[in-house]
């Protein structure tokens, strides 16, 4: 096969797919010149520590994220978001321990912000969440088998997701920020906007829908198609369901339609709130569940009640391309955890040795396109 | 005929021979600190006459179970009393200051400990990690599992170091009513649970590795 390794490509993956390394694809032998060229993507020792993961608290060091990610085919580009990725799942906020092995089949949900979005061509404009760009595919693929392989979960054998996740490891996009008239996630997030950074959460579903004609394409008409289209499976479903997290994806048509009308991003999901509702009934599960508040003085219960137990449970994110698609991705069983992204010393070198100029993929909406070739 | 043997072969070998670097790769694998070995804590000799805990994780399905237990026991026994411990909001249990209060209510009235329910990836693992820390305090316990998730405590718990002692029932994950549970649990699945508690320990239960 290839260098250092005496077995076939085919023998290789055969034994890591009988192992249970694998995400069922074939993956890049993870040869020592491989790892060391990995490495060459952070200046941190290749023994240090980022954290511990799953029931064994698997310890997580550089040089086991570098080896999940060359076998994910990740470049050394990508280490720095690989890092930052891994301390991300390694932060108790982000519930990777419950998530990563609920029945509930959550997805690892990646989104980048800031300038390492032109940097390594991740995508935020048209299929922004499609297979395609090399970033986006490799980077959510290798921060689920560095998860995997140190958490040491497989189906079955403590990952106990009932049907599985279509999404696992591949929710990956950029923000589009340049087509956003909302300040971006990281910014959100407390980052400064020229930060690069990757933020983390769970979301169990993915639901796309339309807006579509008058009165749809306006402020009001994009609001009431995220509340129409926001069911009880995607929050709300119980109480416990109510406290959970929910991202709406924007596309920047839509976005813009909001702009427009002068509404900042509180204030839309102050709206979300403040309309959004499932019916009381749901909610009524005989002794097992604490009834929503009833005031003294009703005179019957409500009918419908708050899908969501705050603002604070929303996350509004803008990506994708021309068009009026928006996605609604929820429940998380985590708020968003974000992480900024630190470079080693010589990335610009990197970018200059390892930058692959796609010849297809032309952006659809303005905006930086460093992924292209001249 | 020859090609097929060798690539059997091959796949023998490399199934029994598995080694890294004979492969000339790096492992993606990781270390992990949590290998050590803990003994089960004693059995008891006889529910009658003591006090048993029930531990729930906030699962639906455990306090109907809890129920009908006790309810079977204290027909049982004259001489037997009952203790409650635990969470009511599902997976509180993996929070540090929960177990300590768990390890503290079993360092309490209890002299042996039923948890209850293993019905889901995430809640049975805090299921085990909450009844290792009964056992932590010297009191024998049994988680009660729904049949389909007895690889999953047992993967998780050894992790955490012991083997802990479980018994599968058929009632299935989410099912809360009373009588249904009632009719699943039969007396003999009583019987069983209660012998996870006093049968003695085995050798293998027994041993700690350093």
């Amino acid at each position: 096969m290839s260098e250092q390794s005496p077995q076939s490509l085919e023998e290789v993956n055969d034994t890591l797919y009988r192992k249970g390394r694998t995400d069922g694809l074939p993956v890049v032998p993870p040869t020592e010149r491989r790892v060391d060229e990995m490495l060459r993507g952070t200046d941190l020792p290749r023994d240090h520590e980022l954290g511990r993961l799953g029931n064994r608290k698997g310890i997580l060091t550089v040089e086991k994220l570098a080896i999940n990610g060359v076998m994910a085919g990740c470049k050394p580009i990508h280490m720095p978001v690989l890092v930052a990725g891994a301390k991300a799942y390694a932060d108790p906020e982000s519930n990777s321990i419950q998530f990563a092995v609920s029945t509930g089949s959550w997805a690892y949900f990646t989104l980048m912000n800031g300038p390492i979005r032109e940097e390594i061509d991740v995508r935020t404009d048209t299929a922004a969440f499609d297979p395609g760009f090399r970033a986006n595919r490799t980077i959510g693929r290798a921060l689920g088998l560095m998860y995997q392989n140190t958490a040491d979960i497989y189906p079955g054998g403590k990952k106990m997701a009932v049907q599985g996740s279509p999404f696992r490891y591949s929710l990956v996009a950029g923000e589009n920020e340049e087509n956003s008239p909302f300040e971006p996630l990281h910014v959100t997030q407390g980052f400064d906007e020229e930060d690069s950074t990757i933020t983390i959460c769970s979301p169990q579903s993915f639901a796309q829908h339309y807006t579509m004609g008058t009165p749809d394409v306006t402020a009001q008409g994009v609001l009431k198609q995220l509340l129409d289209n926001t069911g009880p499976a995607l929050i709300g479903l119980d109480l416990e369901s109510r406290r959970r997290q929910i991202i709406y994806a924007l596309a920047p048509y839509n976005a813009q339609e909001l702009g427009d009308a002068g509404l900042t991003k509180d204030e839309i999901k102050e709206y979300l709130y403040e309309n959004g509702s499932v019916q009381y009934s749901r909610h009524l599960d005989e002794d097992t569940q604490v009834e929503y508040e009833v005031k003294a003085d009703d005179k019957v219960p409500p009918y419908r009640i708050p899908q969501f137990e705050s603002p604070d449970c929303i996350s509004i994110i803008v990506t994708g391309g021309a068009g009026r698609v928006n996605a609604i991705m929820g429940q998380s069983l985590s708020k968003p955890v974000t992480k900024k992204i630190e470079f080693p010393d010589n990335w610009d070198e990197l970018l200059n040795e390892y930058t692959v100029k796609r010849e297809w993929g032309e952006r659809t909406t303005p905006g930086p396109d460093s992924g292209r070739a001249e | 005929m020859t090609a097929k043997y060798i690539t059997f072969a091959r796949k023998f070998i490399y199934a029994y021979r598995w080694n890294w670097v004979d492969m000339g790769l790096l492992d993606p694998t990781t270390e992990s600190e949590m290998g050590e070995r803990k003994p089960l804590a004693p059995r008891i000799d006889m529910l009658e006459g003591n006090c048993i805990g029930f531990l729930r994780n906030g699962k639906l399905p455990a306090p109907p179970i809890f129920d009908t237990i006790q309810s079977r026991l204290e027909d049982k026994y004259s001489d037997i009393s009952f203790v409650h411990g635990g969470v009511d909001e599902l997976n509180r249990l993996k929070d540090d200051e929960v177990l300590n209060e768990i390890e503290e209510w079993a360092r309490g009235e209890p002299d042996a400990v039923i948890s209850a329910y293993g019905d889901c990836g995430s809640c049975t693992k805090f299921q085990s990690w909450a009844t290792n820390r009964v056992e932590d305090a010297g009191i024998p316990t049994v988680g009660l599992l729904d049949e389909g998730f007895v690889m999953d405590w047992e993967r998780n718990a050894i992790e955490w170091g012991r083997p802990l002692r479980y018994k599968s029932t058929p009632v299935r994950c989410e099912i809360t009513d009373r009588e249904r549970i009632e009719n699943l649990l039969s007396d003999d699945l009583i019987v069983e649970v209660e012998d996870e508690l006093t049968r003695p320990l085995t050798d293998e239960e027994r041993v700690r590795h350093d």
